[in-house]
């Protein structure tokens, strides 16, 4: 398997480099093609009309009397036809290569840095707990009241509210790891499978090396060149539909759950824990112990 | 002297007063800390189409994002709530030492 990149600048240029080596590929054999028949015309014309559809009555007697015009047009208007199908059938591929890919090109990398900032944010949280249990006993040595009962529950809250932070900012990094890996996985199997077409194209391209050029059995390989690209697209089709219906539906389900959970997670109503109500014992007696 | 200054009496505060002092400096570290925290996160901030425009079709860039401000704004009202925790601790203190010139309650709570 063809590795993407996480980065989408440079997955971009691996994807413009596999398809620029299947319009070279195409383009090379067209230019052989041509140059083959300029180069040829007065010994092929005579040949030419069976593996062209065209009756070697027609195009034999005019070539062999040095009439050959007629001919050539005709063989042209075949290789010409053929030039545009083909044409037109990469141009359509790669729309629909560029239609799955891009409506699923993310950004892997981003992804991978924001969960590395939530990790970084997890440890600036990391020893709240123990920070927040310490100071409620060091305080509990010499302080009573209901002043200082309240503070240990406002302080339990806030504790409460940093653990559920931490362990929700955990939760989405790995998410967003999941769904980085996830893209990326699926960009190296569009990516492939770009690279499978471009090989398969070559293929059908270099096969024409070995025909016999001059009774046009050309023809065949170009049928050949829509056929793989054709067959091509659809696998990349297939890729981003999988993608979206097995990957993507998910991660957005796991995306809600997480932020359903903030409540459980000592966020009630999704913000961090006010204390209103216990703001008059909060100010209330602190008495010495 | 703002709220939530430490005014000790003239022979300094005594065990118990410098304790909750002490205490609201841990606080003040805590409020440091979450705004780090929070901070951190601006990475995650605005970015709707982070998994690709297609996948957008399941909202999953706004789920996301949701998340992503929900608690960033947490964050940023939990910094707050320590800070008034200390500011809090350190009134207490000053009034336990009869040296509060403050005219406000000594906890008060986020905005």
């Amino acid at each position: 398997m063809s590795q993407a990149s996480n980065d989408p600048e440079v997955f971009a240029v691996q994807i413009d480099d596999a398809i620029d080596a299947v319009t070279e590929a195409i383009g090379q054999m067209f230019e052989d093609i041509a140059v083959f028949i300029n180069d040829n015309l007065d010994w092929i014309l005579p040949l030419v009309g069976g593996g062209l559809g065209i009756s070697v009555p027609v195009l034999g007697p005019l070539a062999g009397a040095g009439l050959g015009w007629l001919a050539a047009q005709a063989l042209q208007g075949v290789f010409d036809d053929a030039c545009t199908r083909v044409s037109e059938a990469w141009e359509q591929a790669v729309a629909d290569i560029r239609q799955a890919i891009g409506d699923v090109f993310g950004d892997p990398l981003q992804m991978a840095v924001i969960a590395a900032g939530y990790q970084d944010a997890r440890d600036h949280l990391n020893d709240m707990s123990f920070q927040v249990t310490q100071l409620e006993t060091y305080l509990a040595n010499d302080w009573t009241g209901d002043g200082m009962e309240a503070y240990k529950t406002v302080a339990q809250q806030q504790n409460t509210a940093a653990s559920g932070v931490s362990d929700l900012l955990s939760d989405a990094g790995g998410l967003l790891n999941d769904g980085s890996t996830a893209m990326v996985q699926y960009w190296s199997t569009q990516l492939t499978s770009v690279v499978q077409l471009s090989m398969d194209m070559m293929a059908a391209a270099g096969s024409f090396a070995s025909l016999d050029k001059a009774t046009g059995a050309w023809v065949a390989p170009t049928l050949d060149l829509i056929a793989t690209t054709v067959n091509g697209v659809a696998t990349v089709v297939d890729n981003a539909v999988q993608y979206f219906s097995e990957l993507a539906i998910s991660y957005a389900g796991a995306w809600d759950d997480l932020n359903s959970s903030l409540g459980s997670a000592g966020l009630p109503n999704g913000e961090w824990p006010r204390f209103d109500l216990l703001l008059t014992d909060l100010n209330g007696e602190w008495e010495t112990a | 002297m703002a709220h939530g200054d430490p005014i000790p009496p003239g022979g300094g505060f005594s065990v118990e007063a410098e304790r909750l002092v002490t205490a609201a400096d841990r606080w003040d570290t805590l409020s440091t800390n979450i705004s780090s925290a929070q901070g951190a996160m601006a990475e995650g901030a605005g970015r709707p189409f982070l998994f690709g425009a297609a996948a957008e079709l399941t909202g999953i860039g706004r789920k996301h994002m949701a998340f992503n401000t929900t608690v960033a704004a947490a964050l940023g009202d939990g910094a707050v709530a320590a800070s008034l925790l200390a500011d809090g601790l350190v009134e207490t203190a000053n009034d336990y030492s009869n040296t509060d010139q403050s005219q406000v309650p000594n906890f008060s709570e986020v905005p």
